[in-house]
């Protein structure tokens, strides 16, 4: 059966996507990784691996272990800092055709102004996520993400530090999510994506000892996917900046919950681990489910959940 | 890099709890190398969620000449390689590889002396293979075969059918020497079998603590040596940065594993 051809691009908050399928930071590498599987210009964005004012070596191995349903990573954010990327992995993607959207993180509210001041005279990128929400540095990351007014004063520097579009990655650890996207919407924010990885841990019962060096680690995968959801759903009532959901997105019928729970547009995570063309696959599959439901444009089913 | 679905040939268990899996893959076969590894889907459900990763064992030619078949030879150890010894002849599996540098083969080589431990002899067969194809002044193949039990000795006749002189240890002493593979090493380095010198090159794989030993052994003699490592990984594309090692060179940085090894110099590693 051939389908009419359905509208998929998307605005998010003054970045325009060609659909609504973006990679999620740090499982994506700077997407030369994945330029063999995926046309990188295919998607909606790439989100790159998240990126400091200096080069980080990160934690100590290991780093990852599988758990039920999903996985624990404590990566602790290795990076190759800003002027690197810019450097040495900004020209391949920029070449690419992608539209490139830049995850920064900082350890003081001063270096997230700085990394996104050095972007903001950078060609060639179209927006920055804020990570206020790792859960495996100790300074820098969580701690802005699980304050109102941590994340308030983060945002409203970055914000005067640049003019590229602002999305703000929260974290789930919070007791009120509506509270903190609240506030990062009040500070500046063109649009929110949740959720970053849950922290837990696995313990190895022969030597009693924890399964990852760092002893914590963030979980992502299908595991916490109802999780995400849920707080995609509360945070996309209560805000009038476009939500980006993210967590435990295998398919599209997971991307077309977050949808229809008010998210504009998704991530892909740990799917892209299992299967390289995961965010390929998952487009292909909201255009089918699009067309066979006739549904001309993906913009009218934003938010369509009906409680009754 | 290829990501495709292939044919089970044979899966057959070789020792208890030891299995050898033959795929049609030309795709990777064709590119593949010694050291070189694999990621297996063993499921498609998401429990066990990751891909598992598995060294090349073995290169097959295919009646038509060109490289077809590829073989891994995995223990099972949990979940994944569990569901692995179940898969029947005519199964499809989804593969990603070739994966990683492989062994570097200098030509020139004239004395090669294999170290395995357990499962660590896997991709120690195809490289013989290649070591005996492509190194013309090759007077010498040495394996020196480590495990904890005779079970743990895998593809002795393998070997020797290529005219390897196989040496093996066994903890339980059931077979061969008592005791460890590095104590067949320090025997070795010192009979009259040794040449010290540049044309001796040394093969490594099996656990961390053999793999640490084996350098420091071999460091004091200052012959080459390769070792190839395992580490938890995730994407084995480098890009989730999951499975890193510190080594000497760039300063203190991590390498991946997945994309700068699995294959490493043993005087790189800097070991925990
Ligand atoms: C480059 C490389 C090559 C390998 N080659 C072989 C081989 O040729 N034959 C073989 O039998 N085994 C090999 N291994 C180890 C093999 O990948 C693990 O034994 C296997 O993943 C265990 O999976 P499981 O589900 O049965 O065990 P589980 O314990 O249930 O696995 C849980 C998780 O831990 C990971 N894991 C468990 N043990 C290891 C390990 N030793 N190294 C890395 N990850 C591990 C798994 O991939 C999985 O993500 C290799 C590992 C690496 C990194
Ligand atoms: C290995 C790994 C590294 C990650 N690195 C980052 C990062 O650098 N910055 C960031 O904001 N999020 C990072 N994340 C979080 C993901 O972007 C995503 O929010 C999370 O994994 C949930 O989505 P998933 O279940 O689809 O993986 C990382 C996740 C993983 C698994």
């Amino acid at each position: 059966m051939n389908h009419e051809p359905v509208e998929l691009s998307v605005n998010i908050g003054g970045i325009q996507l060609k659909n609504p399928v973006m990679t999620a930071s740090g499982t994506f590498g700077y997407g030369e990784e994945y330029a063999p599987y995926v046309g990188l210009d295919k998607l909606g964005a790439i989100v790159v691996k998240g990126i400091s004012l200096k080069p980080r070596t990160g934690n100590p191995p290991p780093r990852i272990v599988e758990t039920t349903g999903g996985m624990l990573n404590s990566i602790g954010l290795e990076n190759i800092g800003v002027d690197r990327f810019i450097g040495e992995k900004l020209p391949y993607l920029r070449d690419s055709g992608a539209t490139i959207i830049v995850n920064i993180f900082g350890s003081s509210i001063e270096e997230y102004g700085d990394v996104a001041n050095k972007l903001d005279d950078t060609h060639g990128i179209s927006g920055l996520e804020i990570n206020i929400s790792c859960p495996n540095v100790k300074e820098g990351g969580i701690i802005f993400g699980s304050d109102s007014h941590m994340a308030f004063e983060v945002v409203s520097f970055v914000r005067q530090s640049t003019k590229l579009p602002l999305i703000v990655k929260l974290s789930p650890h919070v007791t009120d999510i509506t509270e903190i996207a609240r506030s990062v919407q009040d500070a500046g924010a063109d649009a929110i994506s949740l959720i970053n990885t849950i922290r837990g841990m696995a313990i190895d019962i022969e030597t009693k000892t924890p399964k990852l060096a760092n002893i914590t680690g963030g979980l992502s995968g299908p595991a916490i996917k109802p999780i995400a959801l849920r707080m995609v759903w509360e945070v996309a009532k209560v805000t009038e900046i476009p939500v980006i959901g993210v967590g435990g997105i295998m398919n599209a019928y997971d991307a077309l919950e977050f949808i229809i729970a008010g998210a504009s547009a998704i991530q892909v995570g740990t799917a892209n681990f299992i299967n390289p063309k995961a965010t390929v696959d998952i487009l292909s599959g909201i255009e089918k489910y699009l067309g066979d439901h006739r549904i001309g444009d993906i913009k009218s089913l934003i938010g369509t959940l009906s409680c009754e | 890099m290829y990501q495709i679905l292939s044919k089970i040939l044979f899966n057959k268990e070789v020792s208890p709890t030891y299995y050898n899996m033959g795929v049609d893959c030309p795709e990777i076969a064709s590119r593949a190398a010694p050291g070189q590894f694999i990621m297996v889907r063993v499921s498609n459900q998401l429990d066990p969620l990751l891909r598992r990763p598995f060294v090349i064992h073995r290169i097959q030619r295919a009646n038509t000449g060109s490289d077809s078949q590829v073989e891994i030879l995995y223990k099972v150890v949990g979940k994944g390689t569990e569901i692995m010894s179940e898969m029947k002849e005519c199964d499809e599996i989804d593969l990603l590889g070739p994966v990683g540098n492989g062994y570097r083969i200098d030509t020139n080589i004239r004395t090669a002396v294999l170290v395995g431990g357990g499962i660590g002899v896997a991709p120690l067969l195809s490289l013989a293979e290649r070591i005996i194809s492509q190194c013309s002044k090759l007077k010498s193949l040495i394996l020196l075969l480590g495990g904890k039990g005779r079970d743990d000795v895998l593809c002795v006749e393998e070997f020797e059918r290529l005219g390897v002189e196989v040496r093996v240890a066994t903890e339980d002493g059931r077979l061969g020497h008592r005791g460890l593979v590095v104590d067949l090493l320090l025997d070795y380095l010192e009979s009259r079998d040794y040449s010290p010198g540049s044309s001796t090159h040394c093969f490594a794989c099996g656990p961390d603590s053999m793999l640490k030993e084996v350098s420091k052994i071999i460091a004091e003699k200052g012959i080459s040596c390769q070792i190839s490592l395992e580490s938890r990984m995730a994407c084995a594309l480098g890009a989730c940065l999951g499975c890193i090692v510190r080594t000497k060179s760039g300063g203190d940085v991590y390498k991946k594993v997945c994309k700068d090894g699995p294959v490493f110099d043993s005087n790189e590693i800097i070991w925990e």
